[in-house]
């Protein structure tokens, strides 16, 4: 029986010019979606490779230079883009591609590729996530609206019913059916993904990420199935069921997404860039507590090398007094720096916690996390590099004051060959986030997918029940 | 004309007796006064940094006059030239906002609002600036503001309420009873249309006015931004009526319409701006950013290794000196500038043409024309924002001139004046024409699109199919 009826709903919803032509569309739209975005995260990689290399060219190209000026004169790291990122860019457009590395100052990212833009980048661009984070589940609540309740308004329903069939499988078989359909979609991508994959050479790992990240989107296109076949099976005619599906459509796919992260900015909300600046620049004068002013902190500098070293003048060191003041001030502004970045990113976990607190109204919302963060593309991974980034800033800068240290105290310092000194320091390499770590941070969104996806069939069989009263 | 005004009074009696009215009304009210909220929150913010930005500049300046006053102090006879002064002091052009900033956000958060430069060390000019520290997350989800709801909300509760305008008579079956009524189906048409259309657009957008000018109080917008603004919404609305009438001509079943008011909906202000957004990334991409951090570098270098070559001579306290090497620094900054400038001309047209290229795919769809007039209207636009960036750095280099010519010295008790008289940044306007324009070309494309939609109404009201009825 439930084959039979598996069978017949396919054959339905096949004869269904107007869902056939649409899913058609769609499917070639998000392929071509997904080359396209295949091919910027190309182009981007490409630059990527040449800009790291035009960077350690200038880097070597400064020669014999003064060690300190050569801090100044700073590196750049720039981003790795994940392969992923061409199934879902998530924030890339909103995070810079690169970082400038320079002494006494921990700079934010830049190069976004959202910055100047024009009317047309205030709207979400077309994407294969957004193809199917969006525009998938209206095709689903099309496929779906009328199952049961059109069939209720042809008198058709009544006859199934009265066939013998229990309600409660004929749901499932059309559930089947049309999760079929949404499975081949998938599969479609899952293929193209995996073949994309297999051609670059990609980690075992990223083969695991794109199974997961399809398995989310199956979840939810499958959790929007069951709620078009509740809703279907709820109403009388196909209008009410059209109405309220997009209706819900409206709410949870559209407004919720963007609302969200406005109620969760103004619940914890960020300083703007002066005040953020001002807060860095007090820790950095007056010391993190703010009663440990810089001169008492080089005074004490002074006097703990003056007794490091047994002497009682500061030109008695056999050091460069300049150097280890540079050292210790290093030390301080990145602490600084790294405090207020911490407290700033902070509250972006906090706001993203608020956002998930709002999953319950909305499956997008998990969905969206979910797939950012699987395809490195969310906060999280871009926070990883951020801190590789400023990992490799101190260690550069602190191997360039050693030897502003080393250099011969009160005489002139003399220039040195900077890349020899730096070349013992690891370049940033910009650390991806390891396929563990990226579970630990999404787990919960997977859970929250799942509950979506039981509640929904939980209604969906529930609803299943009063098909006869339908009828 | 009586029957028309029969029509019209009908169906606004209809409209009121409708229950669904109010609810979707007083929603659509809700979601307007959030969204006006939340836009002059944001608002309050960005003035609040500008405020911050000015207090810190004078701080700063106030910083710089009382040691150059200590310096004086203690060597009797110094002397400051207004040049010195004006080329020793850290400058922060700003740009200012537009007092309808609250309705669309658009392009604020991805274009500097400030510039911080040194006369004679100008290299923060090239550094990238952050606009704010807002969080990807809601960057990326866009910013709920009147903008969002006029684009895309507007159209929804307009659809709601009038997209079984003429299919919902036909499946009540009192379709026929109205054909047989002695009203051209040309005026009954159109009388439901205007009765409808123009009541439930009027409503909505002074729900769209009402808290925007509530918010803004005293400081309220200007005339003709807000005669611009009122237009616009009014064009943007006639423009889904007509969509709802002409899926209404062709439907014939109320589920058939909301479906395909629904797909238009989502064609015009969803996938056709995120195909045309994709398009311009992909036949205009973004100049490297990374490419060009590394030509600036390359130059950097270069223009290092030319100082080490011939360097500066060391000024002496001799007055005559000071100037003579204060001059030699600026025309050394104005060389550094000068090789600079090809790169980042040649960066910034690479910009401007993928900014031309997606101005003018903006009137494929008229939610993207209507955006482009909110983000004119509002000040974040792109325009005003390159407009800003060229003005900061156009003063940078006429404080360089002026510091150079401005050399007469004067005794340290005018040490108050001269810093009093340090140029200041003033950004102008783009010349109202400019905006005028635009705005004006987007309203000519939203017409363009209400006269092809009014056609092909006519030409669909003329089919003999439209008079026939399926009966209820």
């Amino acid at each position: 029986m439930l084959t039979t009826i598996i069978r017949h709903q396919l054959q339905q919803a096949l004869r269904d010019q107007r869902v056939r032509w649409l899913a058609i569309a769609l499917v070639l739209a998000a392929l071509a979606a997904l080359l396209s975005g295949l091919a910027r995260q190309q182009r981007w990689s490409i630059e990527r490779v040449e800009a790291i290399r035009a960077d350690a060219e200038a880097w070597s190209r400064q020669g014999v230079v003064d060690a300190h000026g050569a801090a100044h004169f700073g590196r750049t790291a720039f981003k790795p883009i994940s392969l992923l990122s061409s199934l879902d860019p998530g924030l890339l457009d909103h995070i810079g591609s690169m970082v400038r590395l320079e002494a006494h100052k921990q700079n934010v990212a830049s190069g976004r590729p959202s910055d100047a833009g024009t009317a047309l980048t205030a709207f979400v661009p077309f994407t294969a996530a957004s193809a199917l984070q969006i525009f998938a589940p209206v095709l689903v609540i099309l496929a779906g609206f009328g199952v049961f309740s059109g069939e209720a308004a042809r008198q058709v329903l009544r006859l199934e019913l009265a066939a013998g069939v229990n309600p409660r499988v004929l749901m499932v078989g059309r559930f089947l059916a049309l999760g079929i359909g949404i499975s081949a979609v998938l599969g479609l991508f899952g293929f193209g993904g995996g073949v994309g994959l297999w051609l670059t050479d990609a980690p075992a790992s990223d083969f695991v990420r794109l199974a997961l990240l399809l398995i989310g989107y199956a979840a939810y296109l499958l959790t929007f199935l069951a709620l078009t076949l509740g809703v279907s099976a709820l109403c009388h005619s196909a209008r009410p069921a059209l109405a309220s599906l997009l209706a819900f459509w409206l709410a949870a796919v559209l407004l919720l997404p963007r609302i969200g992260p406005s109620i969760s900015a103004q619940v914890f909300p960020v300083p703007s860039v002066p005040v953020f600046a001002n807060q860095v620049s007090e820790s950095i004068d007056e010391g993190l507590d703010g009663h440990d002013p810089r001169h008492t902190r080089l005074d004490r500098l002074r006097a703990r090398a003056m007794a490091q070293y047994g002497v009682t003048r500061i030109e008695d060191l056999p050091v460069n007094f300049s150097g280890l003041a540079l050292e210790y001030g290093e030390a301080a502004t990145t602490e600084a720096y790294r405090q207020h970045f911490d407290a700033l990113f902070t509250n972006y976990e906090r706001q993203s916690g608020l956002l998930q607190a709002l999953s319950p109204l909305s499956p997008r919302l998990p969905l969206q996390a979910w797939s950012a963060g699987l395809a490195e593309t969310d906060f999280a991974a871009h926070r990883a590099f951020l801190q590789d980034a400023e990992q490799y800033r101190y260690a550069f800068v602190q191997a360039l004051n050693q030897a502003v240290v080393k250099s011969p105290p009160g005489q002139p310092r003399p220039p040195v060959r900077v890349a020899d000194i730096t070349a013992e320091v690891d370049r940033v390499a910009g650390r991806s986030l390891t396929l563990s770590e990226t579970w630990q941070r999404q787990w919960s969104n997977g859970v929250l997918l799942l509950i979506w996806l039981v509640v929904s069939m939980g209604f969906a069989l529930g609803t299943a029940g009063r098909l006869h009263r339908l009828s | 004309m009586n029957a028309l005004f029969t029509v019209i009074r009908h169906e606004l009696r209809r409209l009121t007796r409708d229950r669904a009215t109010p609810v979707l009304a007083l929603l659509f009210a809700a979601i307007c006064l959030y969204a006006a909220w939340n836009g002059q929150r944001w608002a309050d913010q960005r003035a609040e940094a500008l405020r911050q930005i000015e207090i810190d500049l004078q701080e700063s300046r106030e910083d710089s006059r009382a040691r150059l006053a200590t310096a004086a102090a203690a060597q009797p006879g110094r002397t400051f030239s207004q040049g010195s002064i004006s080329a020793g002091v850290w400058y922060q052009p700003t740009l200012p906002l537009l007092p309808l900033a609250p309705l669309a956000i658009g392009q604020a958060d991805g274009y500097p609002f400030d510039v911080r430069f040194h006369p004679v060390s100008p290299r923060t000019l090239f550094a990238p600036r952050e606009a704010s520290l807002t969080n990807p997350a809601a960057l990326a989800a866009g910013s709920f503001d009147l903008a969002f709801v006029i684009v895309y909300l507007l159209p929804v509760f307009l659809l709601a309420l009038t997209y079984d305008l003429w299919t919902g008579e036909r499946e009540r079956g009192t379709a026929r009873l109205l054909l047989a009524q002695p009203i051209s189906p040309m005026v009954l048409f159109f009388g439901k249309a205007i009765a409808l259309g123009a009541t439930v657009l009027l409503g909505l957008a002074a729900l769209v006015m009402i808290p925007l000018l509530g918010f803004a109080g005293s400081n309220g917008p200007g005339g003709p931004a807000l005669a611009a603004l009122g237009v616009t919404i009014l064009l943007y609305g006639a423009f889904w009526i007509a969509v709802a009438l002409t899926v209404n001509v062709f439907v014939r079943h109320a589920a058939g319409a909301a479906l395909a008011c629904g797909a238009i909906w989502l064609g015009v202000t969803a996938l056709l701006p995120a195909v045309l957004a994709s398009a311009v990334d992909l036949l205009h991409p973004a100049p490297s950013s990374a490419a060009y951090a590394n030509r600036l570098r390359d130059i950097e270098l270069e223009r290092q290794e030319a100082r080490r070559q011939t360097p500066p001579t060391r000024s002496t306290a001799d007055r005559e000196d000071r100037a003579a090497a204060l001059r030699r620094t600026l025309a050394r900054v104005e060389e550094d500038m000068a090789a600079y400038a090809p790169v980042r001309d040649a960066f910034r047209d690479r910009e401007q043409a993928r900014r031309d290229f997606a101005h003018d795919l903006r009137f494929a769809s008229p939610a993207t024309a209507v955006q482009d007039t909110l983000e004119r209207l509002a000040g974040t636009d792109a325009t005003r924002a390159v407009a800003f960036q060229d003005q900061a750095w156009r003063f940078a280099h006429a404080l360089r001139t002026h510091a150079g010519t401005s050399l007469a010295e004067q005794s340290a008790d005018n040490l108050s004046r001269l810093y009093a008289s340090v140029p200041v940044f003033r950004f102008e306007e783009p010349p109202a024409t400019t905006v005028r324009q635009a705005v004006a070309a987007n309203a000519a494309a939203l017409l363009s699109f209400l006269i092809a939609l009014g056609s092909v109404i006519a030409n669909g009201l003329q089919r003999p199919r439209f008079l026939e009825d399926d009966g209820p």
